[in-house]
């Protein structure tokens, strides 16, 4: 952190610190993203960046109101709990990442803040999601006192444009996105992608550009602000406009585009298989030899394949029927056809492959016992990625931080629990 | 070659070197992202395996024969492409002299073409120790199954994605596995400039979407409950899910998380009686009440356009939006007020619009520095000016279809 104390100018009434902050730290610059320290402000919606950054090593401090992030009653919940540490939700977005209790509606809390920023190097903030109007922190402020700093602002659609006062979630950004209507059954209403898989990919992007900055940080010895869009994200991801100058339409198994490409039910469950390529679906005839009707020589004729798809797949698809979907992987593997078994969540968890990988670790969730908990994204050895410690029960290390790194008093602190500014563990 | 030609500052990645062979989607839209923001990105192709976004036979012709697309420059805008025949001893002892002044090589290429090469993680370090090395096959670098050829759709089956999009084909899992590999990719280099240090990256792309669907595993763990496709129409809590809208193939969501917004919904239907059944006012009445809820709802929508409901309900702060196609999100206003969409002027394409850049930097912002390359446009500088190879020497290796 380059913030020099020095540089510390009043930005407005009750936001100041009476005294100066902490010093910076010094040696951070030595130690890559483990020197790195992260203020997570973001909201349910967004913690799946500060996640990343936390579980490569970064030092994630999370600040939540004092009765609770909204993450903590967010589904699913271990059993029938639904207190604040029962939430899966919370126990996945927030590994290794330390519970600060603050109340930043208030000025006591937010002059708490203001002293979290002089050590900090990076902080996390969503925008417009999770139904908060408006953001914690305004950049332009923000740089007058701390020009080193790194301000990552997550939102849905950005803070100018005819829709940034929009209300965003998942479902909203990927109705928006076209992928909807590209991708999904034929019949019936167009379906949403579960979970808040769109939200989780713009936060990616929000780690992403948080790395840029600090990258460029290396450089100049400033900071900035990085704005992402969940709009923009998945916009990107339909593809280019001249490209895409057909109407989309959805086709439910089948992968018109690449046909006979898609999913098919066969006995046991079902498989997903794609000829990109001329000699897959060479070697998918060799597969399925038996079927005369694949045999004939039209078939080879890519642009024939897509004209007469639903012919097609049906012929695959009585192929496949009685097949076993091991085997049928099995054997298509060996002709180099990308196939692989349509897996539920349980599926996965117990396939072989993913077993032998170690992707899932054991890990204590709260008094529920030990459970397999999903691991890694990738492997690297350093930054090394690892669950150093379970998400924090709340406001766990607000008596630690404010002690022993701010300096608060036992009466100061007193004060600001009773006053309902702070709340945690041991104060 | 990164010139500062705009007269900004210097790009975050300036001054580091990729090499990447990958194709299709995951690779080239993880390696677009370093080359947006100032990285010197070297496109491995071959007159025999071209990227396969080219649209070979299709109507976009380089001098040289070779296809390029508007998927293409999709990918590949900003990068350098140098044409090798990997098949060949002196195309892959080339490359290994390449790689040894280059900082990052990522590739998804099966384990067994890259050993064969003799560009496996082993060999590549040997060259270059502190190289930053970024593996993204389907099913990852060990295990039973590494070998396996693999598609984006099939990951997102494979991982359980497919299972709980109600079976449909998708490739969405390329786009999960690019923003996990950019980040591990920038933690890397973050990281190399304080430990001098190399590493090798296994990202296996099923495992990235298997990250996001974290709460589902976790389900699963711990409630025994295996999710299936419900989640398509919306979370649990209600109203949330897709209603049909007044026009052709015309829908919309609306997607409510709180009591508050409840309030706002109904209020913005101008409070028709049926919402003020005391059952709606709580989040589980409102569940135990769906269908109810949602065949109220779907009346008022199918008298609305679908751009109709989503201005009158976030007009009145309720998440909702019109689902869009393809073309309506290319004609959106909003992406157009915001400047999202970038001119690119192509020697053989032409000029038109691309999507921008997703993450927005206030001070060294992603920068448009080149369009796609054609096939081989960087060999002179390539194995010239960075290699050393005099003209004759490049002359003879293009002659004997080393560099084409």
């Amino acid at each position: 952190m380059s913030t020099d104390p020095g540089d510390i100018r009043s930005v407005g009434e009750g936001l100041v610190p009476s005294h100066p902050p902490a010093p910076s730290r010094t040696g951070a610059s030595a130690a890559g993203l483990r020197g790195c320290r992260v203020l997570d402000l973001a909201g349910p919606s967004g913690q799946y960046c500060g996640k990343l950054l936390a579980d490569l090593g970064a030092n994630v401090l999370k600040i939540e109101p004092p009765g609770g992030d909204p993450a903590r009653s967010r589904a699913p919940f271990a059993g029938e709990g639904a207190g604040p540490e029962c939430s899966l939700f919370f126990a996945y977005y927030n590994t290794n990442k330390r519970s600060l209790a603050i109340d930043l509606k208030c000025d006591a809390g937010r002059e708490i803040l203001w002293r979290l920023l002089a050590n900090a190097d990076v902080v996390i903030q969503t925008v417009g999601l999770d139904g908060e109007a408006s953001p914690v922190l305004d950049y332009s402020e923000l740089v007058l006192s701390y020009p080193g700093l790194i301000l990552t602002s997550l939102s849905g659609f950005g803070t100018d444009g005819p829709y940034a006062s929009y209300a965003a979630t998942s479902l909203v950004v990927f109705a928006m996105s076209g992928i909807m209507k590209a991708i999904g059954p034929v019949a019936g209403p167009p379906a949403g992608m579960p979970g808040q898989i769109a939200l989780d990919v713009a936060a990616g992007d929000a780690a992403a550009g948080t790395l840029l900055a600090l990258l460029a940080r290396r450089r100049t010895g400033r900071g900035q602000h990085v704005e992402v869009a969940a709009f923009e994200v998945l916009a990107t991801q339909i593809g280019a406009p001249a490209a895409n100058r057909v109407p989309a339409s959805r086709s439910g198994h089948l992968h018109r585009q690449l046909a006979p490409s898609g999913v098919y039910r066969c006995k046991d469950g079902a498989v997903e298989f794609s000829t990109l390529l001329p000699g897959q679906w060479q070697r998918l005839k060799q597969l399925l030899a038996d079927t005369l009707d694949l045999q004939a020589p039209e078939w080879d004729d890519r642009a024939y394949r897509i004209a007469n798809a639903d012919r097609l797949y049906a012929i695959v698809a009585a192929a496949v029927r009685d097949r076993d979907k091991a085997e049928l992987t099995e054997q298509a593997q060996r002709l180099q056809i990308p196939c692989l078994p349509v897996n539920s969540v349980a599926d996965f968890l117990a396939n072989e492959h993913v077993e032998a990988r170690g992707f899932f670790r054991q890990v204590e969730i709260g008094q529920y016992g030990r459970h397999a908990f999903p691991g890694a994204p990738y492997r690297l050895s350093e930054p090394r990625w690892a669950l150093r410690r379970p998400a924090p029960a709340l406001g766990e290390d607000t008596m630690s931080v404010l002690r022993d790194e701010l300096r608060y008093s036992a009466g100061a602190l007193d004060e600001l629990r009773e006053a309902g500014v702070i709340a945690g563990a041991g104060l | 070659m990164n010139s500062d030609g705009d007269g900004g500052a210097p790009l975050p990645l300036e001054g580091i070197r990729a090499i990447t062979f990958s194709t299709a989607f995951a690779g080239p839209t993880t390696s677009r992202y370093l080359a947006d923001f100032g990285a010197e990105v070297i496109k491995v192709e071959s007159r025999r395996r071209p990227d396969n976004t080219r649209g070979a036979g299709g109507p976009f012709l380089e001098p040289s024969g070779a296809s390029t697309a508007p998927s293409f420059q999709h990918f590949n805008r900003n990068k350098l492409d140098i044409a090798i025949d990997l098949s060949q001893e002196s195309g892959q002892a080339l490359l290994r002299r390449l790689v040894s002044v280059s900082d990052v090589l990522m590739n998804n290429f099966s384990r067994r073409v890259l050993r064969g090469w003799g560009l496996d993680y082993e060999h590549v370090r040997a060259v270059r120790p502190d190289i930053i090395m970024l593996d993204m096959q389907g099913l990852g670098q060990t295990g039973p199954w590494s070998d396996f050829v693999t598609f984006g759709a099939t990951v997102s089956s494979f991982a359980g994605l497919t299972s709980i999009w109600g079976y449909s084909h998708g490739g969405y899992a390329d786009y999960i596995a690019m923003e996990h590999a950019v980040t591990a990719l920038l933690a890397a280099i973050y990281e190399r400039f304080d430990s001098g240090r190399g590493l090798h990256i296994d990202l296996a792309q099923t495992e990235t979407t298997a990250a996001l669907l974290g709460t589902f595993f976790l389900d699963y763990a711990l409630n025994g409950r295996v999710a299936d496709d419900s989640g398509t129409q919306g979370r649990p809590g209600a109203p949330s899910g897709c209603f049909r809208c007044l026009g052709e193939d015309a829908w919309c969501v609306i997607d409510v998380p709180s009591d508050e917004d409840w309030q706002r919904l109904s209020e913005a239907l101008g409070s028709p009686a049926w919402a003020e059944d005391p059952r709606f006012r709580t989040p589980a009445g409102r569940d135990s009440a769906a269908p109810e809820l949602r065949r109220c709802l779907e009346e008022w929508t199918q008298q609305r356009t679908p751009q109709d409901v989503e201005t009158t309900l976030q007009i009145n702060g309720v998440p909702a939006a019109a689902v869009r196609s393809p073309q309506e999100v290319f004609d959106d206003p909003h992406l157009a007020a915001r400047g999202f969409y970038q001119t690119i002027e192509h020697s053989v394409l032409g000029s038109s619009p691309y999507a921008g850049f997703t993450a927005r930097l206030s001070e060294t912002p992603g920068r448009i520095q080149r369009p796609a390359p054609l096939l081989g446009e960087h060999n002179d500088y390539v194995f010239g000016e960075i290699l050393g190879l005099s003209g004759a020497e490049i002359g003879r290796l293009t002659e004997a279809g080393v560099l084409r």
